[in-house]
């Protein structure tokens, strides 16, 4: 897989076992069978509860943004999320 | 045996690596209530305030518990209380017990056999005869497999039956307290206590209404189960028809049915599965929680913080986040979700016949192979056999049953419908009594 280690980068793991990884992928193209042209997420169930619970991790230049939002509240956020420049 | 006696024992008899830490006594016991005086054991995915909470991972494992979770409190008002944290598969990921940071624990029923998984530890410490009663947590089954494993009763109740306030969830749609006990009364008397209150920390919560109306198999309909996706062993099979038979001696009529789809069942509880434990993990890079680690950089920091994490977190990490991706999303992740819905209807189509389905835990014994290096997409589809109650939120139990001729053991499962817990409970018991063998 290509941007594998765009993955790697954007949740901070290195995947030991790439073919693993890759075989995985590849057994979850069987659920191109299932049709969900007429299927909806509903809302006060286990499915929305499920969508709540999932989210993507933030990008280095989402962390930075979130920066000047912080500090307008007045919180300083850790060194941690400044960029080097600002260090 | 005084009271004072038993952490040295638990020390002294409890299978490698089974125990986390040893928990101190309480004071009082109450000496009323229907689990009075039973000692129990704790997963360590479980929140005892004050005591490390490490989920089998290094990541954590510094971390102590700032509260207790309400099913521990709930345990201990009836009387019972807790005496140590056990081992578990990291963040509950894997089926075979191989997964701690901290080793593989010991199987007392198997020699040199694996415990199963995720709840390897206390499991294996229930089967060993140190603790009678375990709580536990089940988000694919890994309270069944492991029971099966170690011959123990292992029991993941409808979803929403208890409550989940201080469980370290990883995959929140679908992790339940789950409990594993050496016999059904405990269980029993565990779930009543575990349900009949509504926690108003957990807004899933839904607890469970006993009926007290006794179950009798007789008249019953039960379907049998026999295959999902993969072709159960000879031995494993023999076991189910000789349960069906013990079901059809008291009266009640078995039939074979078949789940539609099942070769997209583990497919699609994977999918939501990383997807979930992706959205919770991500939460462990040292800065508000994780052991955090040094580093020149953030990114550094990051990566060596993440680095705590073991393989199989580490895969499924990035699996989530795969599946998660905009251009991705449909394809795996809402397809997923579509086929979690049939799979309830389905469900929900058996009940207007069928009392309970009859079905293997796994497809081949679970102690002794160990499938997750050499041929993981084996050991993945394996699981569809205990995910399928996950998926639909269904009440399940996994009852040994018997060994095979080398002496390992076997078990089989029951599913029912949601909220009827103890109709499980019941038809074990009954089936029990007759025994293996259809004999008393």
């Amino acid at each position: 897989m290509d941007d594998l280690h765009v993955l790697e980068e954007q949740t901070f793991v290195r995947i030991s076992d790439k073919k693993a990884f890759e075989e995985m992928i590849d057994f979850f193209d069987v659920l191109q069978e299932i049709d969900i042209s007429s299927f909806y997420p509903e809302e006060n169930t286990n499915t929305s509860l499920r969508q709540d619970c999932v989210r993507q991790p933030l990008s280095q230049e989402e962390m930075q943004a979130l920066i000047p939002v912080f500090k307008e509240n007045g919180i300083e956020l850790p060194c941690i999320f400044q960029s080097r420049e600002e260090k | 045996m005084e009271i004072k006696n038993f952490l040295p024992m638990l020390q002294e008899k409890a299978p490698q690596n089974t125990i986390v830490d040893l928990l101190p006594i309480p004071k009082e016991i109450s000496a009323n209530g229907p689990l009075s005086g039973i000692p129990f054991a704790v997963q360590n995915n479980i929140c005892i305030a004050g005591q490390r909470l490490t989920c089998g991972s290094k990541m954590l494992e510094d971390y102590i518990s700032p509260y207790t979770a309400t099913a521990v409190i709930c345990m201990s008002k009836a009387g019972a209380f807790p005496v140590c944290t056990t081992n578990m598969d990291e963040f509950g990921m894997g089926s075979a017990g191989k997964n701690s940071a901290f080793g593989t624990p010991e199987n007392p029923a198997v020699p040199n056999g694996f415990p199963g998984g995720s709840a390897s530890g206390a499991a294996a410490l229930v089967a060993s005869g140190c603790v009678p009663l375990a709580l536990a947590s089940d988000c694919g089954g890994g309270t069944r497999l492991a029971a099966a494993a170690c011959s123990v009763w292992g029991m993941k109740p409808s979803f929403g039956a208890c409550s989940r306030f201080g469980l370290t969830t990883c995959v929140s749609s679908m992790d339940q307290i789950s409990l594993i006990s050496s016999d059904s009364y405990l269980l029993r008397k565990s779930l009543q206590c575990l349900s009949d209150r509504l926690d108003p920390k957990d807004p899933h919560h839904r607890g469970l209404i006993f009926t007290r109306a006794p179950w009798q198999t007789q008249g019953k309909k039960i379907g049998l189960l026999e295959k999902i996706s993969i072709e159960p062993d000879r031995d494993v099979s023999k076991t189910l028809h000789c349960a069906a038979d013990t079901f059809t001696q008291l009266g009640a009529s078995i039939e074979s049915i078949h789940m539609p789809q099942t070769h997209l069942l583990a497919a699609a509880y994977y999918v939501i599965a990383c997807a979930e434990s992706s959205a919770n993990l991500s939460r462990f890079t040292g800065m508000l929680a994780g052991k955090r680690q040094g580093g020149e950089t953030w990114e550094a920091q990051f990566k060596q913080t993440r680095n705590l994490l073991g393989n199989e977190a580490k895969k499924r990490i990035a699996i989530g986040a795969y599946v998660l991706r905009k251009e991705n999303y449909d394809q795996y992740y809402l397809r997923a979700q579509a086929y979690k819905r049939q799979l309830k209807q389905w469900f929900a189509e058996i009940w207007k016949t069928y009392s309970l389905l009859l079905l293997p835990v796994s497809p081949g014994s679970i102690d002794g192979k160990d499938h997750s290096d050499s041929d993981a997409l084996y050991s993945y589809q394996a699981d569809g056999y205990t995910a399928c109650a996950n998926l639909a939120g269904m009440p399940a139990l996994s009852i040994p049953y018997g060994k095979t001729e080398d002496g390992r053991p076997l078990s089989i499962q029951l599913i029912g419908p949601e909220g009827k817990d103890e109709w499980l409970l019941d038809a074990a018991e009954e089936i029990m009594k007759l025994g293996r063998d259809g004999k008393n």
